[in-house]
């Protein structure tokens, strides 16, 4: 019988000796924070200078003033139009990109990795950007954020789709290509109902991520309710801003409660 | 002497003298010296496969576990490709066959899968319906709701025939496992197959069921006059759906001949020690 004293197995330390290359990249991210800090002129005194400012600012919005509440309604709608729009018309080019850019359905390599291109392109351009782009090529309006806002949502729902259809289980397409289907038929009959409850849920928060960019493609004049709140700032009428304001946050909370009470239907 | 037939897949023991003659009409099946290598593998799971089934028979594939048998399958309408050997359906050859050649292979033959493989989310109808697509091309064959009425009639006279008729509105995948093993073989039947095979058709369903859809499979079959190739590792199935058997093991074909004259040797060959 041996006693307990000595035959208990060593605890190991509560931490780990580091390795030589974590202290070296722990040294150099403090190093890239501080670097950072410096290059943004980050101070503390002009904050609290600024801070009297901020609250005279948020001072004067209130009360909101909702006498141009019918302006800003009509501007809210086209707003909403414009979401609508842009993801719509992104969805139904998305999905022929999708199948092309989904391994195991793309008909050719070449195909492939050029729809993939084209989605990664779309998505890491940010909106702003295709905003600009669209009002300099067909003019200021909600056309050009029309525009904008598809080519955003390209990149959202060719790359969402794309997974999707990756996803859908081999067994129905095996069915339907031992039946002599063409490749058509077996994508529209087997992985296109398959990826449809997913694909509809990545459209609904494609529709409210559009809303939200919608909102400050009004800035460099692409249409919607950007424009009056730009116009309301640079006017200094603040409590005309702050009623803006709080008109695209209840849109915005309305069209993700629609969206979420949706998705959670279909899933 | 059976552990001598299985190390060498080459020597194929003939079970019985029953030999039709290979007159004028080219078999069904005809397979020489099939391998097949899945990427990535060093083992052959099919070496040198030589085996035939004859227009209008019925023929199981009998082997255990990993013996090969999906494997061979699904070689036989190129789902999946093969290494070397060669395969005829009909007198046509598979392998060089061009793909609108190859659809129309896989069009007059009917596969059921040991999972159904009905997509899930659409009615049983348009399951059903499906089975026309390289007979109808387009989409007329791609969702009942636009399909012409003679092809509606069609599906639903499948459906009446494996004994599903009230459920065509039903979606798929709110069927039991036997159901939806019906519906599959009605799929085929849309086919209107010369040949029919089955990857172990029964293997997931309780014994009640099983018996139901391979009596119903071999039934329909026989009606038609259309030759049926299944595998199955069960041997009572075997016996009685089934004429002849071809027996597999390791990839390589240990025996064939008719089922009246397995013997409890060449079953012990194929699944080893224990029968
Ligand atoms: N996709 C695959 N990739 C690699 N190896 C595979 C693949 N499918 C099957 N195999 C291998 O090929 C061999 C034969 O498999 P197969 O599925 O044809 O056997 P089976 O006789 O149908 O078995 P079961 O009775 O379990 O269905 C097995 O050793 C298996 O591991
Ligand atoms: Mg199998």
């Amino acid at each position: 019988m041996s006693t307990s004293s000595g035959s208990m197995p060593e605890r190991p330390g509560r931490f780990q000796r580091p390795s030589l290359p974590m202290l070296f990249s722990a040294v150099a991210f403090a190093g890239v924070v501080v670097w950072s800090f410096d290059g943004v002129d980050l101070s503390l005194s002009t904050f609290a200078e600024g801070l009297p400012q901020m609250g005279r600012v948020l001072g004067e919005m209130v009360p909101p003033d909702f006498s141009r509440a019918g302006s800003i309604g009509g501007k809210l709608l086209e707003t909403f139009q414009m979401a609508v729009a842009g993801t719509v018309l992104a969805v139904l080019l998305s999905l022929p990109i999708a199948v092309f850019a989904a391994r195991g359905q793309s008909p050719h390599p070449l195909l492939y990795h050029l729809s993939r291109a084209v989605v990664t392109f779309c998505r890491t351009v940010p909106d702003l950007i295709w905003a600009i782009f669209f009002v300099v090529t067909v003019g200021l309006g909600p056309f050009a954020g029309v525009l904008a806002l598809m080519m955003e949502a390209i990149g959202f729902c060719g790359r969402f789709f794309a997974e999707a259809i990756e996803e859908v289980e081999e067994g129905p397409q095996e069915g339907l290509r031992a039946v002599g289907a063409s490749r058509m038929g077996i994508v529209v009959c087997t992985v296109l109902p398959a990826a449809l409850p997913s694909m509809v849920a990545s459209s609904l928060f494609a529709l409210e991520k559009a809303v939200r960019s919608s909102v400050v493609l009004g800035l460099v004049g692409a249409g919607g309710i950007g424009v009056e709140l730009t116009t309301a700032m640079d006017m200094y009428e603040y409590q005309t801003a702050s009623a803006i304001i709080l008109a695209i946050f209840a849109m915005i909370m309305v069209v993700e409660r629609l969206s979420a009470m949706v998705r959670a239907r279909i899933m | 002497m059976s552990a001598q037939v299985m190390n060498d897949p080459g020597t194929v023991h003939e079970l019985g003298s029953v030999r039709h003659g290979r007159g004028e009409q080219p078999p069904a099946v005809r397979v020489e010296g099939l391998r097949k290598c899945y990427p990535g593998e060093t083992r052959y799971c099919l070496r040198d496969v030589d085996c035939e089934v004859r227009t209008g028979e019925r023929v199981v594939l009998l082997g255990s576990n990993g013996s090969g048998k999906s494997t061979l399958l699904r070689c036989l309408v190129r789902l999946i490709d093969c290494n070397g050997g060669s395969i005829q359906l009909f007198g046509e050859d598979v392998l060089t066959c061009p793909s609108a050649g190859l659809r129309d292979l896989r069009a007059s033959t009917g596969f059921v899968f040991q999972k159904h493989n009905l997509v899930a989310r659409l009615s049983v109808l348009t399951n059903v319906l499906h089975g026309a697509q390289s007979r109808c091309g387009g989409p007329q064959s791609w969702f009942q709701a636009w399909a012409p009425n003679w092809l509606r009639d069609e599906a639903m006279e499948c459906l009446t025939r494996v004994g599903m008729q009230d459920f065509a509105d039903r979606r798929a995948d709110r069927l039991s496992g036997g159901q939806s093993q019906r519906v599959a073989i009605a799929r085929s039947l849309m086919q209107r197959p010369r040949l029919m095979l089955a990857d172990e058709p029964a293997a997931s369903l309780d014994p009640a069921s099983g018996e139901e859809v391979m009596s119903l499979l071999t039934t329909l079959m026989r009606e038609e006059g259309t030759t049926v190739l299944f595998s199955s590792h069960d041997v009572d199935h075997a016996r009685r759906y089934a004429d002849r058997m071809i027996g597999l093991r390791d990839g390589g074909v240990v025996c064939q001949g008719p089922v009246t004259g397995v013997s409890e040797d060449d079953l012990s060959a194929l699944y080893g020690q224990v029968a």
